[in-house]
């Protein structure tokens, strides 16, 4: 009996000293080597997203916004039968089953996505699979609820959330935020242990910004400019609304012209926001400029008579004309009224090459606006010592030069800001991630000329617009400043002609509030400015007027 | 001790011995073992109790966590459907098939007779910046 129990007592103390052992080297010897292992298999670090800020119009609408959606991904080192699961999720997520198969079966991998950023519906159909190894992630996807409303002013995000054109991606590093960062535990299978997940670095959301567009007056200009591209048969159309004492731009439309696809219609998210990126000659309403400058230099005044005016003109080895016949003597106010190019040049070459230089520069030719808008346009002006023998024949008419919509909508509004340039901007505050909002400044004025220059040059416009070329720019109920442009574009020769149609101005021309511009490329028809552009000019800035409460002026 | 005793004694029944009752105090080491013995079993099952507690507070927790992620869900999916509803062509797209139609000429803005009378004798018209709260008080007091 004793015997029996000293050999029992022996084989447990033995095996208590094995396990002993055992525990000793596991737990002293080969602690750190197990504790990573165990570490490894259980937990992972996973990057928290964060949520992109919105991107709100002036009166807070939302035109852009994130919104959690669920991206599937897989654990593919414990996918046994990956070719079943591909078969099984493919057709629900609508992604490749070839290319899912080949993701799954690494076997190596501990991480593939499966889908990214699917809906709530599309989730609850792969749940029900009740499939191991699969888990879901929120990652937030970008939304334009407004459709393509000013989508290429917007611009868009790429997969992974990165702006990657417009203000998306001016404004990347305030909209984006800081990710995070959280340690998941998970079983073998996969699945996240309740209770195992802690966050290392909370994500922080991105900055929202506050534009200075109105939603209701880029719906009317995009509206407006869509049915004026398909009636005049042009390539495309650009408009652009500013508040003309703030220099907040309120619409800026971009319209692609009718295929034999699709008819006209504003264009789509990817597209180039031309009124800031694409330039053009200007044709006649660059003329203003030439009339700002002589008028500030006090060479003429609206009421000087001019000479010669009903012919043509030659200037280096090129001759000058009008389309419309002309008196041989009319004043500088009735030259801008009936958009004289002779007439016109006879003024610039009174001015002189340097200060007619000089009036370009100082009106933000040859540089770009304060937008900064990625991709902003910036024509090189041609530098006074390379003006050759036509230069001043040409460029006081607008031709041989090149700018930007949104650059010839700024000489205007500085004339209706009494000679101030006030520097257009799109956007008028942001709001941080604990929504306190951060009004942006006013960009600072500068003078260009003097209120009584652009006193006088307004009311020449508003002659342009009363009994001028822009009779159709007229507005019920407001008096309206603003000029006409039509530009042959290049190759000048050869027919068939291809022309710009254009006008810009301002209202009510007393007091003036806001201006625009409306530009047309190759209108197929009738091409001029004042047939084609003015009439859209003046149904957009009815519309912008109301919206912005502006009495009538009786 | 002395011994007086001479007679042959005579025989008594035998009578069982048996030793004396006594009360068997117990050692030190043995009261300390138990008290070890209990106070380490009432530590286990304290151990387990509270980590049954912590646990269910967790899962509680992870339970709120997940009611939360879902109400933001829907809050943010509500705010899309509100802000895509709102949108301008949608907008149209319903007046339209209510019957309405977008008017030949652009309307005609009315002042409102006894409406808030703005400047408007011709010479002056209300100003952005001059008259910001009478012109878009809809933005706030001031630009």
């Amino acid at each position: 009996m004793r015997l029996r129990l000293a050999i029992l007592f022996a084989v447990m103390a033995l095996a208590f000293l094995g396990i002993g052992a055992r525990l000793v080297k596991l737990q002293a010897s080969d602690q750190t080597h197990l504790r990573s292992l165990g570490v490894d298999q259980r937990l992972r670090t996973v990057t928290v997203a964060a949520e992109r800020g919105s991107i709100f119009d002036r009166n807070g609408v939302e035109l852009a916004l994130s919104v959690p959606q669920t991206t599937i991904v897989a654990d593919p080192s414990v996918i046994r039968h990956p070719i079943e699961y591909a078969a099984k999720l493919a057709p629900l997520v609508l992604v490749d089953q070839q290319a899912l198969e080949i993701r799954l079966a690494d076997s190596h991998s501990r991480f593939a996505y499966v889908a990214r950023k699917v809906d709530d519906a599309t989730v609850a159909r792969v749940r029900a699979l009740h499939l191991t190894g699969l888990s879901y992630l929120a990652e937030p996807k970008r939304f334009y609820p407004s459709g393509s409303l000013a989508s290429p002013v917007l611009g868009f995000v790429g997969t992974d959330n990165y702006g990657l054109a417009g203000l998306e991606s001016q404004y990347e590093r305030s909209l984006r935020g800081q990710a995070g960062k959280a340690r998941v535990e998970q079983d073998p299978q996969g699945n996240d242990i309740p209770g195992g997940a802690h966050v290392i670095d909370h994500a922080r959301r991105g900055q929202d910004i506050v534009l200075t567009i109105d939603q209701s007056i880029q719906a009317n200009a995009e509206l407006v400019l869509t049915q004026q591209v398909e009636s005049a048969g042009a390539k495309g159309g650009m408009a652009i609304v500013a508040d003309v004492l703030t220099g907040d731009v309120l619409a800026m439309a971009t319209v692609d012209g009718a295929t034999t696809d699709q008819p006209a219609g504003p264009a789509p998210s990817g597209t180039e926001n031309r009124p800031a990126t694409v330039v053009y000659e200007p044709g006649s309403t660059n003329k203003v400029i030439t009339m700002a400058g002589a008028i500030e230099e006090k060479i003429v005044t609206p009421d000087t008579e001019i000479n010669d005016v009903g012919g043509d003109i030659v200037v280096g080895n090129t001759t000058y004309s009008d389309v419309d016949l002309h008196p041989s003597t009319m004043t500088v106010a009735q030259i801008l009224e009936h958009s004289s190019n002779v007439g016109t040049i006879i003024i610039a070459n009174a001015l002189g090459p340097e200060r007619f230089d000089h009036y370009l520069r100082a009106f933000g030719f040859g540089h770009t606006t304060t937008l900064g808008f990625p991709g902003e346009a910036s024509y090189r002006l041609l530098p006074l010592n390379q003006y050759n023998a036509t230069s001043m024949g040409s460029m006081p008419i607008g031709n041989g030069i090149a700018v930007t919509a949104i650059q010839m909508l700024d000489v205007y509004t500085t004339i209706a800001n009494g000679g101030m340039s006030r520097p257009p901007r799109l956007v008028k505050a942001t709001i941080d991630a604990d929504g306190v909002r951060h009004d942006l400044p006013l960009l600072a004025p500068h003078r260009v000329v003097s209120p009584s220059t652009a006193s006088a040059v307004t009311g020449m416009l508003e002659l342009v617009v009363e009994n001028g070329t822009g009779t159709s720019a007229k507005v019920a109920g407001y008096r309206v400043a603003g000029k006409t442009g039509t530009a042959r574009k290049p190759p000048y020769e050869h027919p068939p002609y291809r022309y710009v149609a254009s006008f810009v101005g301002f209202a009510p021309a007393n007091s003036p509030r806001l201006a625009a511009i409306v530009v047309l490329d190759e209108p197929s028809g009738d091409y001029f400015g004042g047939r084609v552009a003015a009439p859209a000019f003046a149904q957009i800035m009815q519309q912008a007027l109301g919206a912005e409460r502006v009495p009538p002026v009786p | 001790m002395t011994s007086a005793v001479v007679a042959v004694p005579r025989a008594r029944p035998q009578v069982a011995t048996r030793p004396a009752l006594r009360l068997a105090r117990r050692t030190r080491p043995a009261r300390v073992g138990t008290f070890v013995a209990f106070a380490a079993i009432f530590t286990f099952v304290s151990a387990v109790g509270f980590h049954v507690v912590l646990a269910q507070g967790q899962l509680q927790l992870d339970r709120l966590g997940r009611e939360i992620s879902v109400e933001r869900r829907e809050y943010e999916q509500r705010r899309l459907k509100t802000s895509t509803l709102g949108s301008p062509q949608l907008i149209i797209q319903a007046a339209e098939q209510l019957g309405l139609v977008m008017p030949l000429d652009p309307p005609t803005y009315l002042e409102v007779p006894g409406a808030p009378a703005f400047p408007s004798d011709g010479s002056r018209t209300a100003t952005t910046l001059g008259d910001w709260k009478k012109v878009k008080r809809h933005l706030g007091d001031g630009p």
